[in-house]
Formats: structure tokens, sequence, C-alpha cells
């Protein structure tokens, strides 16, 4: 006697079973775990990142500033503050959250990824708090902070700050790079 | 070298903000008074100035008033009429082209509570370094102001850069462009005010403007210039982003400007162009 086998609603009836969804978050999250280490790996091991934690007294490696002065003093930050510790917490203890949606004989999985809004929110830029030090280093950074920075240190316009004349009698002036908004945005695309 | 586009989105950033200001947040005055002679700026040109400046010279302003004649010994003079050149209600003076010294000169004009200029200054220099002289807050003064003066409150418009990024197959870019607004306000109320309308450009479009009414030395001479009327360039950058840093914490620094209120109004503005 022949049959129909009606495959639609078997593959319905499959991925609707828990089994099937439970498969599909343990996937998600080993993907997911991956991404998150790579990304974190990449933020902490950025050379941005190590010259901002090596705090004042460091040179500036990553090179944005012509190598005169370094990243911490002149975006202005408080001694003794660690401004990517806040980062490094939020990224770090991004817990998995995902949500399985079967739709018409497809299985998605919406999983959360760390955003660049709650990032900018962390790292506001001590003299201008509205702007984020994260973002400026991809989009440029004025010196106004690095004034601040040695206004509040009572070292007037040099220091240990970076806005000084070099030598040649050439100021020295931001150069942008690419930071952790490219790095969200590279993780994301390897994740999906 | 010809008008390039970094050249055109800075001045019609200073047309579109001042333009708001003066209609959404009402930020003028109407007064009367005297113009003083002043150092003449330009060659068979006499030069007299309000204690004032800027004028409102924008007619889409509700209820401010854009001078466009001067009082001659109280005589009503039309420009173009009894050597009346021109008037520059960017610098607040008048032009004629024979010395009128001898005559008195007044007017009727609107004074922004917010002066606008383009600047390539560094903020801690507009903030710091630079005394700034305040806008009188009535017109009985005995001198007009120097040419060069530029009185707060005001707002300085400055490019902080920018790139291109591909946008589209076929030579499309998204140009990117950053600007600085440095607010001085002489109160806190008039900088939050300020502060607030400006945040609200957000989203807002940005209308390219070249083709202004004045002539060469920035005067009215006969048209109007009016802000909603005029037709703007193809393709209007949108303003994406506004980001506002009050500058509270500074007062402590703040030494030549003990009563400068003063903010950081950053615009990341958005054109899809090609070049």
């Amino acid at each position: 006697m022949a049959g129909r086998i009606n495959m639609v609603s078997i593959k319905q009836k499959a991925l609707a079973s828990q089994k099937v969804i439970r498969s599909a978050e343990i996937e998600a999250k080993a993907r997911f775990n991956r991404a998150k280490a790579g990304l974190l790996q990449d933020f902490l091991n950025d050379v941005v990142t190590n010259e901002i934690r090596g705090g004042n007294k460091t040179s500036n490696s990553s090179g944005t500033l012509g190598g005169y002065g370094n990243l911490f003093s002149y975006i202005g930050f408080y001694e003794g503050f660690d401004p990517i510790a806040p980062i490094e917490d939020y990224l770090r203890n991004f817990i998995f959250n995902a949500r399985v949606i079967n739709r018409s004989g497809n299985l998605t999985v919406l999983v959360k990824w760390p955003t660049i809004n709650t990032i900018r929110a962390l790292s506001s830029m001590p003299w201008e708090e509205g702007n984020s030090w994260v973002e400026g280093i991809e989009g440029g950074i004025s010196g106004f902070s690095n004034y601040m920075y040695d206004l509040a240190r009572g070292s007037g316009r040099s220091g240990a700050a970076v806005q000084k004349k070099s030598e040649t009698g050439v100021v020295s002036t931001f150069s942008t790079k690419k930071y952790l908004p490219t790095m969200l945005k590279e993780s994301y695309k390897r994740f999906k | 070298m010809k008008v390039q586009f970094e050249n055109k989105i800075m001045s019609s950033l200073l047309l579109k903000v001042d333009n708001y200001l003066l209609r959404e947040g009402e930020a003028f005055t109407n007064y009367s008074g005297l113009f003083y002679p002043v150092n003449n700026l330009y060659n068979n040109y006499h030069t007299y100035s309000a204690p004032f400046k800027q004028f409102v010279s924008d007619e889409s302003v509700p209820n401010a008033t854009v001078m466009k004649q001067v009082y001659v010994n109280g005589v009503a003079t039309d420009v173009g009429s009894s050597d009346l050149h021109g008037i520059n209600h960017f610098q607040g003076q008048v032009h004629f082209t024979s010395d009128q010294s001898s005559k008195v000169l007044s007017g009727n004009y609107a004074v922004k509570d917010f002066n606008i200029y383009l600047t390539n200054d560094p903020e801690q220099k507009l903030l710091f370094e630079t005394k700034h002289q305040i806008n009188p807050k009535h017109p009985q003064q005995l001198s007009g102001l120097a040419p060069n003066a530029q009185p707060f409150p005001a707002i300085f418009i400055k490019n902080m850069g920018g790139q291109n990024q591909p946008f589209a197959i076929g030579g499309l870019d998204n140009t990117s462009t950053k600007a600085r607004l440095v607010v001085l306000a002489d109160s806190n109320y008039k900088l939050d005010a300020a502060c607030s309308l400006l945040k609200d450009l957000r989203y807002h479009r940005l209308p390219i403007h070249t083709d202004l009414p004045f002539d060469a030395m920035g005067s009215y001479t006969g048209l109007n210039y009016n802000y909603t009327g005029l037709v703007p360039e193809d393709g209007s950058p949108l303003i994406e982003e506004v980001r506002v840093s009050k500058m509270s914490m500074i007062g402590d620094f703040n030494r030549l400007n003990p009563d400068v209120f003063s903010a950081f109004v950053d615009l990341d503005i958005s054109t899809l162009r090609a070049h």
C-alpha cells in the first residue's frame, strides 16, 4: 500500500522538539564563547589598550601621537584610574542570552552581543563627558582634554602631556587607529 | 581655489544653527540704537557700528526686526539711497560712501542672543586664552564695537575633520564630517537652553546653501535673506549624532573668563556623495 511522506510536517515537528532547540542553543553558545574570547583577547592585547593601561608614564607605543607623550595623559585621565577596567568587565561578564525562533521550517537563534552604545557609556572622556574615548581612538580626539590634564596637574601646557613641541618645532597631533568599534563589528561578523 | 565640499558644509552649518536658534529658540532681542564711527574697513567706504553684534538678517525669523533702513538725522534711508551702501548684519555695521560723522545715525534691529562664528582656534584658546567681551545689556553705549570684536554669548563652529567610507557600488561614498560647536554663554540658563536646542538637531537635514544675497562685504544691499526660502543644492547631509559635553568642572581653571558658561556640542554629519 503506497503512502505519502509529508517531509514539511516532519521537519516542523523535528525543529519544534526540545532536543533540537537545546542542540541549537548549545552550538550557538559554543560559537558565542569563542567569539567573545576572541574579542576580549583582541581588546586586551591591542597596543592602544596596553598603552592606556600603562598610565601616564608609558610611551606612545600606539603611534597615535607621533611618538610623543602617551594616550593616558592626552585623553586626560586622572592618575590611578583604569579606563580599561569597566570595558573589560562588561565584555568579560557579558552573558550568553539567546532566543530560538522556529519560523516556517527554519530555526533562527537570536543572540545578544555587546553593543557600542554600552561601551560608549562606559568610556566617557574625563573632560568631555559627552564623548567616548573608545570612539575617539577611531574618530579623532582634540587636544582639549590634554590641555585640561596639564592644567589640572598644574604643569602648564607641557609636563607629561603630549601636545608639546618636538625638537623640530612640530606640534604632535592625534592620528586615528582602528580599535574596539571595529573589533566589535568584525567579531560580530565572525560570530554570524 | 574653488569652493569645496568642506567649505560648503561648514558655512551651511553656520546658517542652519543660526536659523534654528533664532526660529525655534526665539534667541534674539529687538533694539533701537545709535551707530558710531569706527575704523574704516574698506577703501572709499565709511563704516559705522552699533554697540552690538550680530544682528538678525533672516526674514524667516518671526517677530525679529530685520534692519533694512538707517535713520540719518531721523530720516529713514533705504539702502542704495543717500550714500547708504549696505547694512552688515553679521558685524552690526552700516557702510556709507560718504562721511556721515556729523549726522546722527540710528536703526531698529534684532540682536542675536548667541553670535555664531566659524573658527579654527583650539578650544582652550576660546575658553581660556581669549578675553571675551559680552554683548551689552542695553544700547546706551558711547561707542560702536570694534570690527574685530567677537562678543559673547557666542557659538564657535569648528571643523574637526572626517573621512570618506565606501557606501555603494558606482563610487558613492559616505562622507562623514565632524563639527564641534563651542558654546559660550553668560548664564547657565542660556547655556542649557542653547544645548537643549542643539541636541534636538539630531536627524535634521543640513541643506547646502552657497548662493546668499549679500555682497562681497557681507552686507545687505536690498536683496532679502530668508533661510527657509533658499533653494539648497542637491543631496542634503544628515546630522546623525549630537553629543553635548558641559564644561561644568572647569570653574577652577576659568582664569580669564570667570563668567563664561561653556559646553561642547559635537555633531557627526553624514553625506552620501559621488566625487
